[in-house]
């Protein structure tokens, strides 16, 4: 479809590093608001070696050591989400794949509760509680997410049409939602209220790791999908397409089935299920820049972290003293956004 | 690499043989298959359990528009398919300029061949220039922008196709005819030295029939490019190739110069009926037209069936 909003047409690397700034600049700017809304001079106070963050001021402490962190984390988030829906919308060549529709979401929570409920047992025969730096957690929901997405792959197979391909996702997100339940029904109270806690997705917790795992993901998957943009525009086209024109479509089929079971797993595995991302940020961000995915996934990207990190804001505020769940916020605005998305055009345009 | 040929008399004299080539059951690789632009040799596919094709062989010359014809099922599209490696699990052999395809790497293999497939339903929205944009793909590293080369290439195959004129517009906001204007520009920039077409002009309004298969035979003609394409135009086929390759049972049952396509032999051998024909008023190659009333094609069919078993 042409643009709707024609004026973004700026050269690639310019838009890059705009939107890097503004990205930047919003996430600073929504980590002031909250409980009590800093003036913007707290920036100047960050924490350094000779001025660690405990000896900073309250209101410094409170922006640099919780707000901040758990801002940019949603922002990654959203970014990684968003990219792992489009990936999604180019493998399965459908516009309503994502990550929460196509049930990886619910498999990534699935092998993450695993890993919570079963972390003394798995301790105890020997499995560290991280590898390579990454927790077990992020392990368990990896591995849960590309069970998944292997599970949907392999059905998708079989049933070519686009919404078969949805049915078969929709059955196997059931099926491991009802696995996660059963897990908690089965744990013991405390257990079962953190894994809940947990499957509403919230940004709760913001440990040191998570940042760098998050952004570590983010940044592989961006610069593969992004080198392979061309190639990816070709995949959309058709696999017989892709081939023709001399891309080597098993191979890239795999590794985006890797990267977007990547991304999911990470994100899930950090900040719990967050729906309705992967679905409506591709599709606003081809309103704005088009199909090619020179200049999609950038936008994908920069649009993505904005309303994660939006929306993790909102939750924070909206009903003060309690903290929303941030994936109640982002279902409440996707839902209807996907009911449109749904009646308006069934399986057209990628 | 030497040009070849040019006219449609050398390229006939070149590449048929002269003795009458319709017994299915002798299945000689032509002349000279190395020689061959294109040699297909003994070429089988199943599909499951079901061969598809069971032994086919022909070659195709440097600078030849050839037709691939026989019945619907009976392997055109399988046959270009294996050809362009879009499958993989064939037997035999096929070779371009003597060496196997399957040496190509995709990458090489994709400067050398272009796709085209049947119009089919689905369609992004993509704009016909940056499908055809698309196609300089197997000349670009990664990230790499468009070269001047690149795109004069894009601009010279839009302008073949007369595509130009809606370049601008998005792929399903087209007609069929324009759309399938676009789709063999896109083939053109990709500037392959075999043009692959699969029912280019099946569906298509007569005037765009007309122009594509034109702006096919100009390409082939400028660029000394070489064409294999599956139609059951007849008449079309008859007209525009050089020659025509007829597949029946899983073999070549005719391999010859395209005029003789719409004789009543070939037909019998080929389709199992025959057609009444004329002569076209310029060429006097024949037409075939529609048989005036359903008996007599029913009597056609079983006339034919009784000559071509005598035959055996």
């Amino acid at each position: 479809m042409k643009p709707a909003f024609p004026l973004v047409r700026v050269k690639t690397p310019l838009l890059f590093l705009a939107a890097l700034a503004v990205a930047t600049l919003a996430v600073f700017a929504l980590s002031l608001l909250g409980q009590t809304t800093y003036s913007p001079d707290v920036w100047a106070r960050f924490p350094t070696p000779d001025r660690p963050l405990a000896e900073l001021d309250a209101a410094a402490k409170i922006f640099w050591g919780e707000r901040l962190p758990k801002t940019v984390l949603a922002a990654l988030a959203g970014a990684a989400l968003a990219l792992a829906g489009l990936t999604m919308q180019t493998l399965f060549r459908n516009d309503l794949a994502t990550p929460y529709t196509l049930g990886i979401a619910s498999g990534a929570s699935f092998g993450a509760t695993l890993s919570i409920q079963f972390s003394g047992t798995l301790a105890a025969v020997g499995v560290p509680l991280a590898l390579f730096g990454v927790p077990q957690v992020v392990w368990g929901a990896f591995v849960g997410a590309a069970l998944a997405v292997g599970l949907v792959l392999a059905l998708s197979r079989r049933a070519q049409t686009p919404e078969r391909v949805l049915l078969a996702g929709v059955a196997t997100g059931f099926f491991f939602s009802s696995l996660v339940l059963c897990q908690q029904y089965l744990a013991n109270p405390t257990k079962a209220f953190a894994a809940i806690r947990w499957t509403t997705g919230g940004l709760l917790l913001c440990e040191p790791g998570y940042l760098a795992t998050t952004a570590a993901v983010l940044a592989v998957a961006s610069f593969f999908l992004y080198r392979r943009s061309r190639e990816l525009d070709a995949l959309t086209l058709g696999d017989e397409r892709a081939l023709s024109l001399g891309v080597d479509v098993a191979r890239l089929r795999a590794a985006l089935f890797l990267l977007s079971s990547a991304l999911v797993a990470v994100v899930v595995a950090f900040c719990g299920p967050i729906g309705f991302v992967g679905l409506t940020v591709p599709h606003v961000a081809r309103l704005c820049v088009g199909v090619e995915r020179r200049r999609l996934i950038p936008t994908t990207l920069f649009l993505g972290a904005l309303f994660l990190a939006g929306c993790h804001t909102f939750a924070r505020i909206v009903l003060f003293p309690s903290v929303l769940p941030v994936g109640v916020v982002t279902s409440l605005l996707g839902a209807p956004f996907f009911l449109w998305l749904l009646l308006r055009e069934p399986s057209r345009a990628r | 690499m030497t040009a070849a040929p040019r006219s449609s008399v050398d390229v006939r004299d070149a590449a048929d043989s002269p003795e009458s080539p319709k017994i299915p059951n002798s299945p000689k690789t032509p002349k000279s298959p190395l020689a061959s632009f294109l040699s297909v040799e003994r070429l089988a596919f199943d599909v499951g359990q079901t061969p598809i094709l069971r032994d086919v062989s022909f070659g195709v010359e440097r600078g030849a528009r050839v037709a691939l014809v026989g019945l619907n099922g009976v392997g055109k599209t399988t046959a270009l398919r294996c050809v362009g490696r879009l499958l993989e699990s064939w037997r035999g052999e096929i070779r371009l300029d003597g060496v196997s395809v399957r040496r190509f790497s995709r990458r090489d293999l994709a400067k050398k061949i272009a796709f085209v497939r049947q119009i089919s339903g689905s369609f992004s929205s993509f704009t016909a220039r940056q499908l055809v944009e698309l196609s300089r793909l197997p000349y670009l590293r990664p990230l790499e922008p468009l070269s001047e080369t690149d795109r004069a290439a894009v601009d010279e195959a839009l302008a073949r196709t007369g595509a130009e004129r809606f370049a601008a517009r998005t792929l399903d906001s087209l007609s069929g005819g324009e759309r399938q204007k676009v789709l063999i520009a896109a083939a053109f920039a990709q500037e392959p030295e075999l043009l692959l077409l699969d029912e280019p002009t099946t569906f298509l309004d007569y005037r765009s029939q007309a122009e594509i298969s034109a702006s096919i035979s100009a390409w082939a003609a400028d660029k000394n490019g070489t064409v294999l394409e599956t139609t059951h135009d007849l008449n079309r086929a008859a007209l525009d190739a050089d020659r025509a390759v007829a597949f029946a049972q899983g073999t070549v049952a005719f391999d010859g110069p395209a005029s003789e396509l719409t004789s009543p032999s070939t037909l019998a051998a080929v389709f199992g009926v025959s057609f009444p024909t004329v002569p076209h008023p310029t060429t006097a190659v024949p037409m075939l037209v529609p048989a005036a009333a359903p008996a007599a094609v029913s009597a056609a069919v079983s006339a034919a069936r009784s000559t071509s078993d005598q035959s055996r």
